[in-house]
């Protein structure tokens, strides 16, 4: 038990001088240190989420192109797009399945 | 009051992880999904350089994919598309500094009275004449990695 104890009073004194330590780095260095670890995960989200980035960005494109939403466009009006376009076009048409 | 050995490792565990993982970043060492989305995510903010910076990034170590190649196209058809915005404006202008002789606009130009007007038209054009040449510089920007 006594032994118990003691290595939480040495976990917890260890973790408030961690943090300490890491608040003053930061501070001096202005580093942050725990953005590594997100920088990671927000890759792995950034490499997931890219195909639908596209989708939205090449949307964009296409309102601004022809003023109005994409659902609205004429066949002609896709066609111009494509002809702009190739690769996004081709691409837009696999994954929404058109 | 010595740091305990620990302690030290995690410091300089945490400090190599921040420094390597931003070396990787600012060099190109990351996932090209990773530039991709970025990429994207600053033409949504409207900020060309750095689209262009990511998608320059995206490119730089690893060979060209479909994704980057519509991005490619996405960035490029998004700054002409403004660059066509830009003259389209530039050709309403120049139709009232540059009418054709004898047409009506032609004879109000001549009256002192519509100066000041026409030479804020002409500032202005200078103003829209240079964002075309700077979108352009930034589209050929894209074009060099390609």
């Amino acid at each position: 038990m006594k032994k118990v104890m003691k290595t939480t009073a040495a976990g917890g004194v260890g973790f408030l001088a961690g943090i300490l330590l890491e608040q003053g780095l930061e501070s001096l260095t202005g580093l942050d240190f725990v953005d590594g670890l997100f920088a990671v995960s927000g890759s792995i989200l950034a490499a997931l989420s890219v195909n639908k980035e596209l989708v939205k960005a090449a949307s964009r494109n296409i309102e601004q192109m022809f003023g109005k939403d994409p659902l609205e466009i004429s066949e002609s009006e896709w066609r111009q797009f494509k002809e702009v376009n190739p690769k996004t076009a081709e691409w837009l048409e696999k994954a929404l399945k058109i | 009051m010595i740091p305990s050995l620990s302690l030290l490792t995690g410091i300089v565990t945490g400090l190599a992880t921040k420094i390597g993982l931003a070396y990787l970043r600012e060099h190109g060492y990351m996932p090209q999904s990773v530039y991709v989305n970025k990429a994207l995510k600053a033409l949504e903010d409207d900020d060309l350089d750095e689209a262009i910076r990511n998608y320059n990034l995206a490119t730089a170590k690893k060979r060209s994919t479909d994704r980057t190649e519509i991005a490619y196209e996405i960035i490029s058809q998004a700054i002409m598309i403004r660059i066509d915005k830009i003259q389209a404006r530039l050709d309403a202008i120049d139709q009232v500094l540059h009418p054709p002789v004898l047409s009506l606009q032609y004879w109000r130009n001549l009256l002192p009275r519509n100066r000041p007007q026409l030479e804020s038209l002409q500032e202005e054009r200078s103003g829209f004449e240079e964002a075309v040449l700077v979108l352009q510089r930034i589209k050929n920007q894209l074009s060099e990695r390609t």
